[in-house]
């Protein structure tokens, strides 16, 4: 342990790093409800916080809103599945044949700069107006994330350990499935966290574009909007941003489960 | 097969690198014959840049040479009969494996019965100190078991030959005596060839049964030693002074 002598550092000891995240969103939630309190902004644009906290409440327990989360989550996991079953297997070996993916490296980055929602309705000619059309779109960011991620991991493979494959006289396919996908395996998982929040980020946008089946939080927030039910637009918010928190979670909790083998040096602690 | 034939024979070698802007041609190797006899450890030492490295180095083919051949015997052609460890030999450790299953890979990957990998390993660990660490991750090893580990390794799959091109040089004393220890039981009872890059005398003498001195360019071989000291050996015993007097001796005329 250090010894800190400095005012900050016996702070930082009594209260838990835990205990310190909470105290942004506190002052928030002090600050919205002065404001709402005071009147200083219309309820329309702004309704207090017990509000919006009692259409939540209403929303969750009549299951108005279950529906909306549980689809959302699915399409969102759905293009993930997709974008990690193609992503990861070409990533890893156009890694491994560099000369191969140099030529081809730059259309992809130009095609990841594309911003996905201008291919929507592109997207809707090609598939046709329906489930699909949302989750291949948020696929399509996925994809290009993953790949890029896991062709840049796979390429930092130590070359000594390449060498030692070899020489065991190991096929391309074992050292692929055997080295390479460890090595890979960190920066495929940076490559999740990154495409966890593109696909939430695009499967709401569409899902606001389209009233495909009615369900979703996006077409939820859009028709609440609509209807001016402000507390139950803040509401639906709420819980996509709740999503998004806990998406991120679970994302840190499979990094902590896969990589604890990963020397402390070549980790990222950034959750 | 002749089984008394040499492990290689290197023939006839020349090999050159380009330097400098003008990539002046600079003949390293010029016409350079050895022979390494197999089941023995032979040392080659000169001072850095004499070409110890470049020799290691166009032996696992991995260097094109100009003229000569390397020639391996029959028993040792597969690749994966010679392993070739460098002083970055740290770097080969699979990190997401226990150390049980780094020393256990290879063999897998070798096509190694069940029992044979199980008791394999297991004399691994022991040879090398490691036995209590076997379900650890390499993270949580300390710099020395790390190397110990990586030295375990790259023999784990009994390889033919070994070429150790200046992989000793930074060990801690007590990690290279244990290493050293290992790696002159398990030659013996593997029946490995070793050759040993180095231009540390103590390993020399600590492990080798020859000794082939190199220095000037192109190369020559300026002392050829048999080291002839029972094992383990005794550094203050007389016959290992007596057998240490020459290669002091061709040390001190600056070759090294």
């Amino acid at each position: 342990m250090r010894s800190c002598a400095t005012a900050t550092c016996d702070i930082q000891m009594k209260f838990s790093p835990r205990l310190f995240a909470l105290i942004l969103p506190l002052l928030i939630v002090i600050a919205w409800s002065l404001i709402t309190a005071r009147g200083w902004v219309d309820p329309l644009i702004l309704p207090a916080p017990t509000a919006v906290l009692s259409a939540l409440g209403k929303l969750l327990t009549t299951g108005g809103l279950t529906q909306d989360l549980l689809r959302t989550t699915l399409r969102v996991l759905a293009a993930l599945g997709i974008a990690l079953a193609v992503g990861v297997p070409c990533g890893l070996w156009l890694g491994y044949n560099r000369r191969f993916y140099e030529a081809i490296e730059g259309p992809l980055h130009a095609l990841r700069s594309l911003p996905a929602v201008a291919l929507f309705p592109l997207f809707l000619i090609v598939i046709g107006v329906g489930e699909w059309s949302i989750v291949a779109l948020a696929c399509y960011n996925s994809v290009l994330v993953i790949l890029i991620s896991t062709v840049a991991g796979a390429s930092q493979a130590h070359p000594r350990r390449l060498q030692m494959a070899r020489t065991l006289g190991l096929s391309t396919r074992e050292l692929i499935t055997d080295v390479l996908f460890w090595e890979a395996l960190p920066s495929i998982l940076t490559g999740i966290r990154v495409a966890v929040g593109y696909g939430l980020a695009l499967v709401i946008a569409v899902e606001m574009f389209i009233g495909v089946s009615q369900a979703g939080l996006g077409r939820k927030i859009f028709d609440y909007q609509s209807a001016y039910r402000i507390p139950e637009t803040y509401a639906a918010i709420l819980l996509t941003g709740a999503l998004g928190v806990l998406l991120n979670l679970l994302v840190g909790l499979l990094e902590k489960r896969l990589l604890h083998w990963l020397p402390s040096a070549s980790r990222s602690d950034n959750q | 097969m002749n089984s008394s034939a040499p492990a290689a024979k290197v023939q006839h070698l020349s090999f050159s690198y380009r330097e400098g802007r003008a990539e002046q041609a600079i003949a390293l190797y010029r016409d350079f014959s050895l022979s390494f006899k197999a089941d023995s450890i032979v040392a080659i030492m000169g001072r850095s840049g004499s070409g110890k490295s470049t020799l290691a180095r166009t032996l696992i083919g991995d260097l094109p040479v100009d003229s000569g051949v390397i020639a391996w015997r029959e028993d040792f052609q597969e690749t994966y009969h010679v392993s070739y460890v460098d002083q970055s030999f740290g770097d080969t450790l699979h990190w997401w494996h226990r150390v049980w299953q780094n020393l256990d890979w290879p063999l897998r990957k070798r096509r190694w019965a069940r029992p044979e990998r199980a008791a394999r390993v297991k004399a691994l660990l022991r040879a090398f100190g490691l036995t209590e660490l076997a379900d650890s991750f390499p993270r949580q090893l300390s710099g020395g078991e790390r190397q110990r580990l990586a030295v375990a390794r790259c023999l784990s799959w009994k390889p033919h030959c070994l070429i150790l091109d200046e992989a000793l040089n930074a060990l801690d004393s007590d990690t290279k005596r244990t290493i050293i220890a290992a790696l002159r039981s398990l030659a013996t009872e593997d029946k490995m060839t070793v050759i040993l890059i180095t231009h540390a005398l103590a390993d020399t003498l600590a492990l080798a049964d020859r000794c082939v001195l190199l220095g000037k360019t192109p190369v020559e071989i300026l002392g050829d030693f048999e080291i002839s000291l029972p094992h383990p050996r005794d550094e203050n015993s007389p016959e290992y002074r007596e057998a240490q007097e020459p290669l002091i001796e061709v040390l001190r005329h600056g070759y090294l």
